[in-house]
C-alpha cells in the first residue's frame, strides 16, 4: 500500500507537481473518475493554502502526507499560513453550488475549493493549533 | 503567454487550449487570452477542450468569467469535454450554466444558432 511525503514551497507550480505525483499513487481499485476527483480535491485545498493561507507568499511551506490503508486513503496537509475561517469550515458544501444557473451576471467565479473537497472526500477534519494548520482528508476505498 | 489557438469558422471563434491542465496557475492567462478574442469582436465562441486532462475550480471560474463577459449578446459552447472534466461541471452544477456538446461540428451549429 502506497505512502508518500511531500514538503514543498507554497506555489501553484508545486501544487501541480504534487498532485500529478500523487496521481501515480492512486490505488488500482479506484475508478478513474474517483482518481480524478481525489486529484481535484487535493489540488483545490493546496491552491487555497497558496492563495489564501499564504497570500501567494512563496516563502511558505506545505507538507502533504499520503497513506493508503486497507479500507481508506488518508491525506494529511500541514501548513503555517492563515487558518481557514471557521465560518467557511462550518458552511454546508452545497451552499457553494447554490446559484441560479440562468442569472449569468451573478454566477460565482470562485469559492468552490473547500466545498469540492468536502464533497469529494468522505471525511474532512481540520484543526489549527499554535499557528499550524492540519487538514485531514479521508476517502473510503472499495474492497 | 499564449495559452490558446484561435481559428475562425463561419464567424465563430474556435478556441483550443495549448495546455493539458487548466488550473490556478494557468487560469488567469487563459481567461485574459480569451477576453482578448472577445474584445477583438468575436461574440460567438466554441471552447474545444480536446486534450485537456484536468480542470480545477480556478479554470472553471475563468470560464464563468468569460461567459459573463459575453453578456446577453454572445454565445459560448464547450465541446470535447472529457468524462473526468465533465464530472467537475456536474459536481458544481456548472453543467446547467454551460452548453456542452460532444464535438466541434455540433458546437459550431449550436453557437451559430
Amino acid at each position: 500500500m502506497a505512502s508518500a511525503l511531500y514538503v514543498v514551497h507554497a506555489t501553484l507550480d508545486e501544487v501541480a507537481r504534487v498532485t500529478k505525483g500523487l496521481k501515480r499513487l492512486m490505488p488500482v481499485r479506484l475508478l478513474q473518475e474517483d482518481c480524478y476527483a481525489i486529484e481535484l480535491g487535493i489540488a483545490e485545498v493546496l491552491t487555497n493554502i497558496v492563495l489564501h493561507g499564504y497570500k501567494a507568499n512563496e516563502n511558505g511551506y506545505i507538507t502533504v502526507s499520503w497513506k493508503e490503508q486497507m479500507s481508506r486513503l488518508c491525506v494529511e496537509i500541514l501548513d503555517k499560513g492563515l487558518p481557514i475561517p471557521p465560518h467557511l469550515l462550518a458552511r454546508e458544501s452545497s451552499h457553494a453550488f447554490d446559484f441560479d444557473p440562468h442569472d449569468v451576471a451573478r454566477l460565482p467565479e470562485s469559492g468552490f475549493g473547500l466545498a469540492l473537497a468536502k464533497t469529494i472526500f468522505d471525511r474532512v477534519d481540520y484543526e489549527s493549533i499554535n499557528g499550524e494548520n492540519r487538514l485531514c482528508l479521508q476517502k473510503c476505498l472499495p474492497e | 503567454m499564449e495559452m490558446i489557438d484561435v481559428k475562425s469558422v463561419c464567424e465563430v471563434a474556435i478556441i483550443t487550449l495549448k495546455v493539458k491542465r487548466l488550473d490556478a496557475s494557468a487560469a488567469p492567462a487563459f481567461k485574459q487570452n480569451v477576453l482578448n478574442v472577445i474584445g477583438g469582436g468575436e461574440p460567438r465562441l466554441v471552447l474545444d477542450l480536446d486534450g485537456v486532462e484536468f480542470i480545477d475550480s480556478s479554470g472553471l471560474g475563468a470560464m464563468v468569467g468569460i461567459r459573463k463577459s459575453l453578456g446577453g449578446l454572445g454565445e459560448m459552447t464547450l465541446c470535447n469535454v472529457s468524462g473526468n472534466v465533465l464530472s467537475l461541471f456536474r459536481l458544481t452544477r456548472m453543467d446547467k450554466v454551460f452548453s456542452i456538446v460532444a464535438n466541434r461540428d455540433e458546437a459550431i451549429s449550436k453557437v451559430y444558432g
